[in-house]
């Protein structure tokens, strides 16, 4: 055993060191833009690499209005596809887990087989029917293509979850005379917590970070979602790089907020959510 | 009796929201682009054409180029990324204390919260000639000679859009990896280092053959991905200069959004299906040869 340890022990340095290096390289350009937030054009060009001489503030003024209003935009969109998702597909994971109805496994691999096409086939002719609907730039022609994009990865993980509850604890309290959708409501969504915040979290993730639909569908600025609204901002010439990278800071800062204090949640819901 | 009748349409009332969505923005939309890959499509009006459109589609150029464009994309993409991967979770796997795993866990993974076009628009600065980071820090180690606009040239710039991200660590990929190592059984491990192998021979011969499924399944979903790679391109060359970074995706997004060709866009999409499908098959059957040869082989050694 002491052996053991004195090896690990020995390469541990290299490892650390190489470890640092990594580390270094991929969280760089997330320093570097906040630094340069703070920077005029003179110090952006004469002291590149170096911090700033002081934390110009007014760097954030031209953009904080338009950045805060798409990160309202985004946390309103991806907000109810969230409460939306996690309703619509806990029911229908609890109902291909607990129930045996006709039709239910051609259903459940039409339902799976979706996640095979590649996004691009639907997009055009989705589009058509999001303007016969006239939806534009409305917050439907989000909300419903997202939430369906994501029912087919989160059914199968709901499904797999109620699967492995003990069958006991739902007859229980169907003998205690319990309605079924009293024991769907009371007894098996409140289990379901943990599993419920993974799909939460990769629901809010997937919505959060899509970029093409918004921009195909949502063409008005002040209705954009943060991930293309951010785009209309590297256009023209009246802002300096301080102020587009003031810009690129206010966006990463919530979800970097969020990700402070659900670390662990987060970790947990990609590793679970390899399915998608 | 009341009950039975209950149980009977209480299944199909839990799964109607999803299928009625599924149905109306999933399978219609599907089935209208099979539909209407058939006709001359936009917005407006519609007139059959047969199979022109994808007569037209495979016999352009531009798609060939593009098939050309991604196969490149991801012969350096999907490698690079996947040792680098493996590279960062076996190092973590390796650290001694939980606490300093998860300390480093937690930093690989944090540029995972930066918004997809964030990041996309900070790495087009870092190419940026002249004032971006890449050129800046050239500059800094005595190189700026080497500067030139790395996507304004044909010749590099799909490899310096496959570049995107360096170090590549996938934070889905990271975690997979890490999550399944660290699940490993100890005391295989330990008793190898007691029969004195190497770590390098320990991770070769342990660690990745145990983990071999996990690597599969992500190879497996990156082959799906890839051939669908879309947002660097548009967002930072539109698929230029000159098609040299033009990629099937973004090409049938260019014909439905720019042209107004929702068929021919439509008739793309099905042979994008059809290439996804392929290579879903393909990767598998690879797989599938794979175990089946380890299989064998395991086999001699017992006898």
């Amino acid at each position: 055993m002491k052996k053991i340890i004195n090896k690990i022990g020995k390469t541990q340095p290299i490892t650390l060191f190489v470890l640092g290096i990594f580390a270094l390289i991929s969280l760089y350009p997330l320093f570097f833009t906040f630094v340069t937030s703070f920077k005029n054009n003179t110090e952006f060009y004469a002291n590149f690499f170096g911090l700033p001489s002081k934390l110009r503030w007014d760097n954030y003024l031209p953009v904080i209005g338009s950045v805060l209003v798409w990160l309202k935009n985004s946390a309103i969109y991806s907000g109810i596809t969230v409460i939306l998702v996690l309703i619509i597909t806990s029911f229908a994971g609890y109902a291909f887990a607990r129930f045996d109805f006709k039709m239910k496994n051609v259903l459940f691999y039409l339902m799976l087989s979706t996640m095979m096409l590649p996004g691009i086939l639907m997009l055009p002719a989705l589009y058509v029917e999001i303007v016969k609907f006239n939806w534009n730039n409305t917050i439907w022609a989000l909300i419903f293509p997202w939430i369906t994009g994501s029912i087919p990865a989160d059914v199968f993980i709901l499904r797999r979850f109620f699967a492995s509850e003990a069958v006991e604890v739902f007859e229980a309290a169907k003998i205690d005379g319990a309605s079924e959708f009293r024991i769907l409501i009371s007894i098996a969504l409140p289990l379901a917590r943990p599993i419920l915040s993974t799909i939460a979290i990769l629901s809010i993730l997937g919505t959060y970070n899509d970029l093409l639909w918004p921009l195909i569908v949502i063409s008005k600025d002040s209705l954009m979602p943060v991930n293309t609204g951010i785009l209309t901002l590297s256009g023209g010439g009246v802002l300096t790089t301080g102020n587009t990278f003031a810009a690129y800071v206010i966006a990463i800062l919530p979800m970097l907020i969020v990700f402070a204090f659900l670390a662990k949640q987060f970790v947990k819901a990609l590793t679970e959510g390899i399915i998608r | 009796m009341n009950k039975q009748a209950k149980k009977s349409y209480f299944p199909y009332l839990l799964i109607l929201p999803s299928f009625l969505l599924l149905g109306i923005f999933e399978f219609y939309p599907l089935l209208s682009a099979f539909y209407h890959s058939l006709f001359d499509w936009n917005v407006v009006t519609s007139k059959f054409v047969g199979l022109n459109n994808y007569i037209t589609f495979i016999t352009k150029p531009i798609f060939w180029i593009s098939i050309k464009n991604i196969l490149i994309f991801m012969a350096f993409s999907i490698p690079v990324t996947l040792l680098m991967t493996l590279l960062g979770a076996e190092l973590i796997f390796n650290l001694k204390s939980e606490k300093v795993q998860s300390f480093w866990k937690y930093s690989f993974i944090l540029p995972m919260v930066v918004p997809f076009s964030v990041g996309i628009l900070i790495w087009g600065f870092i190419y940026t000639p002249y004032i971006g980071l890449l050129w800046q820090f050239l500059n800094l180690i005595g190189l700026g000679n080497l500067n030139f606009p790395v996507l304004g040239d044909p010749r590099t710039a799909l490899i310096f859009l496959a570049l995107i991200g360096f170090p590549y660590l996938q934070s889905l990929a990271f975690l997979v990896f890490l999550s399944s190592l660290l699940g490993l059984d100890k005391s295989v491990l330990e008793s190898a280092e007691i029969d004195g192998a190497s770590k390098i021979r320990r991770i070769f011969s342990i660690d990745l053959p145990m983990i071999k499924d996990k690597i599969f399944l992500i190879v497996l979903l990156d082959v799906i991905g890839a051939p669908q790679t879309i947002g660097s391109m548009l967002l930072l060359t539109g698929g230029g200069p000159g098609n040299s970074t033009m990629t099937p995706a973004l090409y049938i997004y260019n014909s439905a959004f720019n042209e107004n060709r929702m068929g021919y866009a439509s008739a793309g999409g099905v042979i994008l299906m059809f290439i996804v499908l392929g290579l879903f098959f393909l990767t598998q059957s690879i797989e599938n040869h794979f175990s089946g040869e380890k299989r064998q082989k395991n086999e001699k050694d017992y006898q």
